[in-house]
């Protein structure tokens, strides 16, 4: 009887376990307080009229200050066209386009990103030939810059050693010091070998057009116990700091944040995750031959908490970093897009201030957002109107909870 | 009873042991077999052709032009699945969506086939509504649009 039962417990245990692929996680070690005293609030809207040539989505939007005419601009890219259009922001009316299809821009094939640093200075991203150029106002290219070095774009040995690009406005360009700061990433399970040497951050010197690297992966986070193979896990988001030179990086897999001394390249965690973030685990690297891996992949993009962007508001002095929530347990759900967007309010020592759950990601573009004086922009799709002729923000500032 | 207990152990231990264990193409045609049962506006169709808004773009490029050549066709029926833009796609193709009953907005991405495949288009033979065969758009299958055009001028 006792042998039989013996058998019966061994044998589910190693059948069990034989479709289970159990890694390592990383827990949310948040100790709190987490009093809610701040929750955003919807303070208006701004739209931006599209041609019949463009949809909402942008794959890049920049918003920033026109030196010449001292007008707010929002501008972005239709990757399609090659074309960058250019609004007023405060009026939503378009204000200029520029086309990238001259004969001379042909060698910049694949076009992902660009930013506008004055009217006769644009740089343009080719994220097929890992290269940047720097424009003038006819477009001329001034300077053309590799992104990997001496290496051969072709030849696939740089991607383990410098970093590929997915821009957004949740990964930007940005500038400070006269330098820029593209925030890269390994997109598959990082090899132990070059974890402690691939840099995820690269500084173009506006003056000297050269790049150097900053910052590696968290060894904690990224070592081969966990073997994250999907850039769902491994991209990273940022923006500056409250105090200069700081850079902050939020990984999706990470209750922490990670913030960067550009000077210097070092990094801190400090923890900025939300109290109802469960323990975040990998599922591992694909293994050869594995025609499962997707599915398990799109369950465990589902069910998993995922953060997002992290931005950080000058105006009103706050933090807002974005979480992917994760759907309840025994959910059968197959679309990742319609899980819930939440962002995290906290001070600039990162205390909490409060948790805001917008609605479904498929409604909101969060890495197209970016901060106004106005508040916090947020791209919004309304499912039912399916309204493709015009861009839409919301806009959120942080209310006092009485 | 002994030898019974043990029996239906080994009968038990086999099935978990190979219902861990499916091919790729099994697990895409249990999955289709539920997604194609449940497309309601399917009707007399003898092929469906599941077109991804994102994935291999020359695929998919081969997919939109047999979609605007065959658009009128009566026995295909059209899937759009994650798709980024209706009005991009109305442009690059010159059919207007809601002018044509074969033709499905899939927004939950129910044919998002769960493997590697996903990013192809895909091309799937019916018979009485049912999954006779099925076949992606893909570098290595190049051909599967060009002979399904062959196909449909012979019927």
């Amino acid at each position: 009887m006792y042998r039989n039962f013996f058998l019966i417990t061994l044998l589910v245990t190693v059948l069990t376990q034989s479709c289970k692929n159990e890694r390592a996680g990383v827990s949310n070690d948040g100790k709190g307080p987490f009093l809610t005293t701040y929750q955003l609030e919807i303070v208006g809207e701004k739209q931006f009229p599209l041609d019949n040539k463009t949809a909402p989505r942008p794959a890049y939007l920049q918003y920033y200050n026109d030196k010449a005419s001292g007008d707010t601009q929002l501008s972005f890219l239709n990757y399609a066209t090659r074309m960058i259009y250019i609004y007023n922001y405060e009026n939503g009316m378009i204000r200029d386009t520029i086309s990238l299809n001259k004969n001379s821009l042909k060698s910049f094939r694949s076009l992902s990103a660009y930013y506008i640093k004055s009217p006769d200075s644009l740089y343009i991203f080719d994220d097929v030939g890992q290269k940047a150029a720097l424009l003038n106002s006819k477009l001329e290219i001034q300077d053309s810059i590799s992104l990997i070095g001496k290496m051969n774009a072709a030849m696939l040995e740089w991607t383990l050693q410098y970093p590929q690009y997915f821009f957004s406005a949740a990964a930007p360009i940005l500038e400070q010091n006269g330098k820029l700061i593209l925030t890269g990433m390994y997109p598959w399970a990082i090899p132990d070998s070059v974890l402690g040497t691939f840099k995820l951050n690269s500084v173009l010197d506006i003056n000297s057009q050269s790049v150097s690297y900053l910052n590696n992966y968290p060894k904690r986070l990224y070592g081969k116990e966990f073997e994250w193979d999907d850039p769902f896990f491994t991209s990273a988001f940022s923006d500056f700091g409250h105090q200069p030179n700081q850079l902050v990086l939020s990984f999706p897999i990470s209750h922490d944040l990670y913030i960067s001394d550009l000077r210097s390249g070092k990094m801190e965690k400090v923890f900025a995750g939300s109290p109802d973030a469960k323990t975040i685990t990998s599922i591992g690297k694909k293994p050869a031959g594995d025609k499962t891996y997707k599915e398990k992949l799109t369950k465990s993009i589902i069910n998993t908490d995922l953060y997002g962007a992290i931005k950080f508001d000058k105006y009103r002095n706050v933090y807002y970093r974005f979480l992917r929530k994760s759907l309840p347990e025994g959910n059968t759900e197959k679309n990742w897009k319609n899980k819930l967007l939440s962002v995290i309010v906290m001070d600039p020592s990162f205390n909490y201030l409060g948790e805001t759950t917008l609605g479904i990601l498929k409604e909101w573009n969060w890495e197209n957002s970016f901060v106004t004086e106005a508040g916090l922009n947020i791209e919004y799709t309304d499912q039912k109107a399916n309204n493709e002729d015009v861009l839409t923000f919301k806009i959120f500032k942080p209310k006092k909870k009485i | 009873m002994k030898q019974m207990i043990y029996v239906m152990l080994l009968f038990t231990s086999s099935t978990l042991f190979f219902s861990c264990n499916k091919t790729e193409s099994e697990i895409e045609k249990d999955y289709l077999d539920d997604q194609v049962a449940n497309l309601k506006t399917l009707k007399d169709e003898k092929w469906i052709v599941v077109l991804p808004g994102l994935g291999c773009k020359g695929c998919i490029q081969e997919a939109e032009a047999f979609m605007s050549k065959n658009i009128n066709n009566k026995q295909i029926f059209f899937v759009l699945t994650k798709v980024e833009s209706i009005k991009l796609l109305q442009q690059k193709t010159g059919i207007q969506i809601n002018d044509h009953q074969n033709i499905y907005i899939d927004n939950e991405n129910h044919f998002e086939i769960p493997s590697e495949n996903g990013i192809y288009p895909l091309i799937i033979q019916l018979d009485n509504k049912k999954i006779k065969n099925y076949e992606f758009q893909s570098p290595k299958n190049g051909m599967a649009f060009s002979k399904l055009d062959d196909r449909l001028g012979s019927i």
